[in-house]
């Protein structure tokens, strides 16, 4: 069980969409967002967007729907 | 004034930043509140800053929530966390000599080493060291990833 728990702390829950830089989970292989198969494991920073109408952040990156995405993606 | 977004850095746990933005994120649409965005910014770890429309949302979302850590929340302006937030063009951390992986292209997944930059076209010429003779291209700065800086 320490061996599992310890996995899950190490490894990021999600990947970043390379084109649109949202955060997917581990197994998709299509982004639900552009439909691009080019992911990325590397990725620092994140956004969750709850509002994006109301948010200034959002607005700023030009983030017009709600969800999770990465701050910088390599 | 009340539906004006204000910014709270949140101090958490190190490495469970994700974690507790999840939770903040779900709260918040769970129980209605204010929130507009759960930022977790590359570079500050153990913070979170939350985008809500006063204390009273904050309080609400992390009330009793795991991985939090005792203070009250810090009040930011947007300048603070522009730095942050706005990502750096991908050539500008790239110099020549650096050891790269191409990411995007019909050569994804290949190594290479930066000959030259053309920071105005936003192109890279790189040098494939897969390729069993010496093979030159020209691709976008956003086509690879720095492996290892070349010098120093």
């Amino acid at each position: 069980m320490s061996s599992a728990r310890r996995a899950r702390v190490k490894m990021k829950p999600f990947k970043a969409c390379r084109n649109c830089k949202s955060l997917v989970d581990r197994e998709a292989e299509v982004c639900p967002i552009c439909k691009s198969t080019n992911f990325s494991e590397d990725w620092e920073g994140a956004l969750f967007v709850v509002s994006p109408e109301k948010s200034e952040v959002a607005k700023a990156l030009g983030i017009s729907r709600p969800g999770r995405y990465a701050l910088r993606v390599r | 004034m009340s539906s004006r977004a204000m910014y709270y850095a949140i101090k958490v746990t190190g490495g469970r930043e994700v974690d507790v933005a999840l939770l903040i994120e779900s709260r918040s649409k769970a129980l209605g509140q204010e929130v507009y965005s759960i930022a977790i910014l590359p570079d500050l770890k153990g913070y979170l800053v939350v985008e809500a429309t006063g204390p009273e949302a904050i309080y609400n979302v992390t009330k009793e929530l795991k991985y939090l850590k005792k203070g009250a929340p810090r009040k930011l302006s947007f300048s603070d966390i522009e730095l942050f937030i706005k990502p750096k063009p991908a050539i500008e951390l790239i110099k020549e000599g650096d050891l790269v992986e191409v990411i995007a292209g019909p050569f994804k997944g290949m190594r290479a080493v930066i000959v030259s930059i053309d920071r105005a076209k936003n192109d890279v010429e790189l040098n494939i060291l897969e390729s069993e003779f010496p093979l030159t291209i020209k691709v976008p700065g956003d086509y690879v990833r720095v492996v290892r800086s070349g010098e120093g």
